[in-house]
């Protein structure tokens, strides 16, 4: 998978290879890419195609079903390559229990402040429904999604890769923002290699992401 | 030193790091991008657990194309199911109404299997459709018929074993004569009770035997016509197994209204005589890797004698190939291992990859001609040890309900019954429910097959729709459930595929050519 996401041209010789039992002796430390260029802001390059990452910023709200799973999961005729990673985080019962307890604090502190609207009164309902879900015995989970696409290394097949992207982000109805800077960390991190981006959270984005 | 240091590998001036190689062209990320997370419970996040049992899909077969739900890529034919252990025999029964893809889909699986090395086996009874993939392929392709230029059967013709028994010599070479004899005798029975339309006496049947044995004795190259001959002229032997002491009395027992001697003569020359009486008749050359295909679409479907023996004739001369391509490998083998023994080597001209068999528009033969469904019936039970996958097309389980006599609509019965994997195209849902009986099917399921060929709209129903939305080679689009398939295996989960046919099948592959023309 990981010389398939370098080298998508390649991906027929790798399945006949394997349908044929030959099998590969190269490594994971030696299945990199010839080139990798990092230098086109949200496109980078490798082997001849290039990637880039868009990232979930807020999930669609409503029920997250199989559906809308199936709806990002399921191969794009558009790109060479589609990969979708989910990073699911289960929050331990204490833990969920102190998140959802902080989130009731921060609406029933908005509603007391004076901005007692329908907006707030609505999401001191959502604390509370949140609470009564893990009452009742359900789990909490934090998780992102990033969507990384790879397709040919020119500009038309840039702009229409774009264009169908940006269709299927919103088509399931999520907000989202493309990587523009550390594209290939985040081709990377969306690779089953066990990069998981909040091990390399740097002091500015613990700040960044607690202010928000 | 300083010059030391130029000539230095560049991986020695890098320091590894967590985030990569620190120095010049290193590729050290400076920071890793931080998708921000969301937090949710189960029940508002319920479709995302990334620790469900992913849903396997067999991957070693025919390149089928892609699952109906999960669009996971889909590889499977019966052979490759068999080989894996999941069925008990390579074999599959297709159904499915009119034009939803069921002969594109046969020709998918068979490709599949040809392109893993097996040969294929072909009897294409009324469209003439796999003709042009079978030649492409490089088969052996016999256009059985009555019309100018086409290919003719002869009874007496020792075929495929006879061919065989020829260049393999020895015991082994007798024995594979005598087994051809064995089939001449048979396969005449089978066309004297065609042509009278009703079975021979057991006397009858022995005459016939001493008559093939008499024609072969007394000509080296016998044909069809040859019975007639024999007839009017009998030998000691035939004498002697009737129970007569000279021809007179033989003629008189035999011969009359709808007797045997009138019988053979309608054989060589009445309607029957067009396909049957020629001296020129098909030679078979066992051991094409490239299999045979037999296509009897120029026999008028209202003459159904005639169908009914190139059939029965071309069913027993493609299950002879097999014999004798199998045969033909087995001695090839011996040859090349005797060589090794001695030192030499020797390149086998023949070897077995096993027989593809596809039976399309099985309905017909069925219908047409009585004692058919005995045959395919005794393939079924004895495919495995023939090394031979088959492949059954037809519409529906009521084709089999209205044959006309019970023997036969129970065998067929049983055909499905023994299939390894049943492939549902769209069918009625009253269909779903039989078949429902021979291999149960969910109610999702039922309702998922009934549902393929459910049209979502008017839209391109005007000819003018359809010809703007015609491709490049000329096919119309195709309609509601074209390519739907649900494979159902035995106790399993059915799996939907989407069928693909690729350009070159499709160029192959043409159904609709007075359509296209008119459309044109």
């Amino acid at each position: 998978m990981v010389r398939i996401a370098y080298r998508p041209d390649r991906s027929h010789e790798f399945g006949t290879d394997d349908q044929t039992g030959i099998r590969s002796r190269t490594r994971l430390t030696g299945a990199g890419p010839d080139s990798f260029g990092d230098g086109q802001r949200r496109v980078c390059l490798h082997d001849g195609v290039a990637s880039m990452t868009a990232m979930m910023l807020v999930p669609p709200r409503m029920h997250i079903t199989e559906s809308f799973i199936k709806t990002l999961f399921v191969p794009h005729r558009k790109f060479l390559r589609k990969r979708v990673a989910m990073f699911y985080r289960p929050l331990d019962g204490r833990e969920a229990v102190r998140r959802a307890r902080q989130l009731r604090k921060a609406t029933g502190i908005n509603a007391s402040s004076g901005s007692d609207s329908a907006f707030a009164n609505h999401a001191k309902n959502l604390s509370g429904k949140l609470e009564s879900e893990l009452v009742s015995g359900a789990a909490m989970t934090r998780f992102a999604i990033e969507v990384t696409v790879t397709f040919e290394a020119n500009r038309k097949a840039y702009r229409e890769a774009t264009q169908q992207l940006k269709q299927l982000l919103d088509g399931v109805g999520l907000e989202w923002r493309f990587v523009e800077v550390g594209a290939s960390a985040a081709f990377h991190s969306t690779l089953p290699l066990g990069i998981l981006p909040w091990q390399y959270k740097t002091l500015l984005q613990t700040l960044a992401e607690t202010s928000n | 030193m300083g010059g030391q240091q130029r000539f230095r590998p560049a991986h020695r001036l890098l320091t590894r790091t967590a985030r990569g190689y620190a120095g010049k062209l290193g590729g050290r990320w400076g920071m890793v991008p931080q998708p921000p997370e969301s937090f949710s419970t189960s029940v508002q996040a319920c479709g995302l657990y990334p620790f469900g049992a992913g849903s396997y899909r067999p991957v070693d077969g025919a390149p089928l194309g892609e699952d109906l739900i999960t669009h996971t890529a889909i590889a499977t034919d019966h052979e490759a199911l068999y080989r894996a252990g999941h069925i008990t025999s390579p074999s599959m029964y297709l159904f499915g109404i009119n034009g939803v893809g069921k002969s594109s889909t046969a020709q998918t699986l068979i490709l599949g299997m040809v392109g893993r090395g097996m040969a294929p086996a072909i009897f294409d009874p009324i469209k003439g459709e796999h003709v042009a993939m079978a030649r492409a392929l490089g088969s052996d392709v016999w256009e059985v018929g009555d019309g100018a230029g086409k290919d003719r059967l002869n009874l007496l013709s020792p075929g495929p074993l006879g061919a065989a028994a020829n260049r393999i010599g020895g015991v082994i070479g007798e024995e594979l004569l005598t087994l051809a004899l064995k089939k001449a005798v048979t396969l005449t029975q089978l066309c004297v009770d065609v042509a009278r339309g009703a079975p021979s006496s057991a006397m009858e049947n022995l005459v016939i035997e001493t008559i093939v044995q008499t024609a072969i004795d007394r000509n080296p190259r016998p044909a069809t016509r040859d019975l007639v001959d024999v007839f009017m002229h009998p030998s000691e032997r035939m004498l002697a197994k009737s129970g007569h002491r000279d021809a007179e009395s033989f003629w008189q027992r035999f011969s009359g209204e709808n007797g045997l001697g009138e019988t053979l003569r309608t054989l060589v020359d009445g309607e029957m005589g067009v396909l049957l009486g020629g001296t020129d008749s098909i030679e078979f050359t066992p051991g094409n890797p490239a299999g045979f295909c037999f296509d009897t679409s120029s026999i008028n479907e209202s003459n159904t004698k005639l169908l009914s023996a190139a059939m029965l004739s071309t069913w027993s001369l493609g299950m002879d190939a097999i014999d004798a391509h199998w045969e033909l490998a087995q001695h090839e083998s011996r040859l090349a291992e005797e060589a090794q023994q001695a030192g030499e080597q020797y390149e086998p001209a023949v070897r077995w990859g096993g027989y593809t068999t596809l039976m399309d528009e099985f309905w017909y033969p069925m219908r047409a001609c009585p004692g058919m469904v005995d045959h395919v019936d005794k393939l079924s039970r004895t495919n495995r040890s023939k090394g031979t996958a088959e492949l059954k097309v037809t519409h529906s389980t009521k084709d089999a309900e209205s044959l006309p006599n019970e023997e036969d609509r129970t065998k067929a019965r049983g055909l499905a019954e023994r299939s390894g994997v049943i492939g549902l195209m769209a069918l009625a849902r009253t269909d779903l429910k039989e078949l429902s009986k021979v291999r149960p099917l969910t109610e999702k399921e039922i309702d998922l097959v009934a549902g393929f060929s459910a049209d979502p709209g008017w839209a391109g129903g005007r000819i003018e729709d359809a010809l703007v939305a015609r491709s490049d080679d000329g096919k119309l689009p195709p309609p509601p459930g074209a390519g739907k398939i649900l494979l159902k295996l035995p106790e399993r989960i059915g799996i939907p595929v989407q069928v693909r046919q690729s350009p070159t099948q499709r160029r192959y592959h043409v159904t609709d050519k007075r359509y296209r023309k008119q459309a044109a």
